[in-house]
């Protein structure tokens, strides 16, 4: 009597370590597939002449920045930025760069002076501009990406980091 | 039983969750009710109503017709509008590209700053030291600095930084003493068109540099270049440096500003967010006329590490500079009581010969808005010809002096200051208290003397480009006891307001 009651005490609790695990498996997968693509997803897209698969934000900022000017293949960087008062530039600029525009402005002005540097230019359409330019790498929303054309280095997930 | 149950439990979890998932999203045609529709009669439609009913269809057809011609024309001027911005788009891009070249190309580049100020002396002990500046508040500009930047290749880029000065003009050029009369400098110069008097100025190459970098590890300049060390040098523009006034490091040359010769500089990747700066310089040195030719066959070499960690909220970097070269400064002429044959030969003879070896460190923390900044820097000299001494300060010869000894001299500064960030009126600014205390050591100079000096003040930056600054300075000049001592030791008040702009 005494070992079927500790045998069936037994089976209660693999049961119920069993019923855990998968209750957790289920909760973890659930979380997965529920972040779906978002368009405004920011990609951060290269020439594909560059032979880099991927990029950090840190090495990003330093690439804006004009710190890095060269791409881990040895090939010149070309940042190019989008429109001034493009809303995809404020979000780059807050994930990637983390500074103000006048922050900024600022750091530019002082580059110029000490080093003879200027900010990357400003362009349109970059998804052109980054096909053609050796070395290029820009940034645009998942909605204007076509896949095939540049290299994505890396997701900034609704703009953030 | 209490298994069964469980058992039950777990297999309800395991079909229902993934079955939540796939529920069709709200909104999708299937949820939608069926509209309404007409459904025939059983009987089948009578001929009134079919009439209407293919009236109503033409018409709907017509309608139809009517929006897919003005979706067209639309669509045309659409595609019309598209065009035109595609070729603005493209010609931007083609100036930038270079007409379907795959090469990336800047234009020359001409930029900036300038300084105005207002400032006032206030000497305590009314001394020889005390001429150097005039004792009555003055306005004044005194740099416009102009770059000109050129980037011709990916690799290869160029840049000239050219200073432009009222001086010498109104620069006093002999006192009054010894028999001589007053004098200063009058560049005052007439038309010969329309008689319009005017004063001419005069210009300061700042540096002049070539740069070829093909790699962030390794690049190389050649020209003109600013010496790489310390932190005031580099940064040397007003609309750049915290406080206005130059520190004595500075004014003094402790190291050679700039150097004309090459330099090899590069930079490594350590980690994130964290860099190694090199650079190996080698140039003519100093000397009178060092930018343009070189007196003795020693050339100057240099050596400059730094190492920085860089993060939005704190920042920091140590470096230092070692360099090592030789001064020499010559007269020439023919030699005395020469023959004839000798009086076609020109002498060449070092009339002050000096080695040197010097070096400096500096350190930056930023921390949350609170900047600390320090550099030290070391100067020794060892004469192998030996001229008269110069007076300190003004770097004269002093004929009584005697001559010039080997020494060492240091010179040090510390700055704290506090970036206060605001918005006003939209616009983001920048209020930076600030104070600074120097103490150097001249021992080259007759008599050698102590410079020490505290200042404090507020920089204000109403917006990127400009620059507000209020400062006061504390300076003691003291020196070590010698006939002329008396005559040179001041102690003096300097209050300014200085406006820079970067353009």
């Amino acid at each position: 009597m005494n070992t079927q009651y500790g045998a069936l005490r037994n089976g209660r609790k693999l049961l119920g370590t069993a019923l855990a695990v998968v209750l957790l498996i289920a909760a973890v997968a659930s979380v997965d597939t529920a972040r779906a693509e978002s368009p405004n997803d920011i990609l951060v897209i290269a020439s594909p002449a560059i032979k880099v698969k991927s990029i950090t934000v840190e090495d990003l900022r330093d690439m804006f920045l004009k710190k890095r000017t060269n791409w881990s293949s040895g090939e010149k960087v070309v940042p190019l930025n989008v429109a001034d008062n493009a809303k995809l530039r404020e979000e780059f600029r807050n994930a990637v760069l983390e500074m103000s525009p006048s922050e900024e402005q600022s750091y530019w002005q002082i580059r110029k002076i000490k080093e003879g540097d200027s900010d990357p230019p400003a362009l349109g359409n970059v998804l052109k501009a980054v096909f053609k330019l050796r070395g290029a790498v820009s940034y645009i929303y998942r909605s204007q990406y076509k896949a095939g054309v540049t290299n994505v280095l890396l997701v900034l997930p609704n703009g953030s980091k | 039983m209490m298994i069964r149950f469980l058992l039950g439990i777990l297999l309800a979890v395991l079909l229902f969750v993934p079955v939540g998932r796939a529920q069709q999203p709200p909104g999708s045609a299937t949820d939608q009710a069926a509209p309404a529709s007409e459904t025939p009669s059983p009987s089948g439609p009578s001929q009134p109503q079919t009439a209407d009913l293919e009236k109503r269809v033409a018409a709907a057809e017509s309608e139809v017709k009517e929006q897919k011609a003005q979706n067209a024309e639309l669509k045309a001027t659409v595609d019309q509008l598209k065009g035109r911005m595609d070729e603005s788009d493209h010609a931007a891009e083609t100036a930038l590209i270079g007409m379907g070249e795959e090469e990336f190309k800047q234009r020359l580049e001409i930029y900036g700053f300038m300084d105005a100020a207002f400032y006032y002396y206030d000497f305590e002990k009314k001394t020889i030291t005390a001429s150097l500046s005039p004792s009555d508040p003055s306005f004044s500009v005194n740099h416009v600095n102009l770059y000109f930047s050129g980037q011709m290749e990916r690799t290869l880029s160029a840049l000239a930084e050219i200073q432009y000065t009222f001086l010498p003009n109104g620069k006093d050029k002999t006192y009054a003493v010894l028999g001589n009369k007053y004098s200063a400098t009058d560049t005052t110069v007439m038309s010969t068109y329309d008689w319009a008097r005017f004063p001419t100025h005069s210009l300061a190459i700042e540096r002049a540099i070539v740069t070829w970098k093909p790699y962030d590890f390794l690049g190389i300049t050649v020209g003109r270049f600013i010496t790489p060390f310390g932190i005031w040098v580099t940064d040397h523009a007003p609309t750049v440096t915290i406080p206005a006034r130059l520190p004595y490091l500075i004014v003094s040359s402790a190291l050679p500003l700039s150097q004309t010769g090459l330099q090899l500089f590069g930079r490594l990747f350590p980690f994130t967010n964290s860099y190694f700066d090199y650079a190996l310089t080698l140039s003519n040195g100093r000397g009178p006329g060092e930018a343009i030719f070189d007196l003795d066959n020693n050339k100057a070499i240099g050596l400059r590490l730094k190492g920085s960690y860089e993060t939005k909220h704190f920042d920091a970097s140590v470096g230092g500079y070692i360099y090592s070269g030789m001064y020499t400064s010559v007269t020439k002429g023919t030699k005395p009581n020469a023959t004839a044959e000798e009086a076609l030969v020109i002498v060449v003879n070092p009339s002050e010969r000096y080695k040197e070896l010097s070096g400096a460190l500096d350190l930056t923390i930023d921390i949350y808005g609170l900047r600390l900044q320090g550099e030290y820097c070391r100067q020794m000299r060892k004469y192998s010809v030996r001229p008269i001494i110069k007076f300190a300060v003004f770097e004269v010869e002093d004929m009584n002096g005697g001559h010039a000894i080997d020494a060492i001299s240091w010179y040090t500064y510390g700055l704290a200051a506090y970036r206060i960030p605001f918005k006003l009126a939209g616009q983001e600014m920048e209020l930076t208290p600030f104070t600074l205390y120097e103490y150097n050591k001249i021992r080259y100079s007759y008599p050698k003397i102590t410079i020490d000096g505290f200042r404090f003040g507020l920089n204000f930056k109403p917006s990127p480009f400009l620059v507000v600054k209020y400062e006061s300075v504390k300076m003691t000049l003291d020196g070590v006891e010698t006939p002329v001592t008396p005559a040179m030791v001041t102690r003096y008040w300097f209050h300014s307001g200085q406006v820079a702009v970067s353009f």
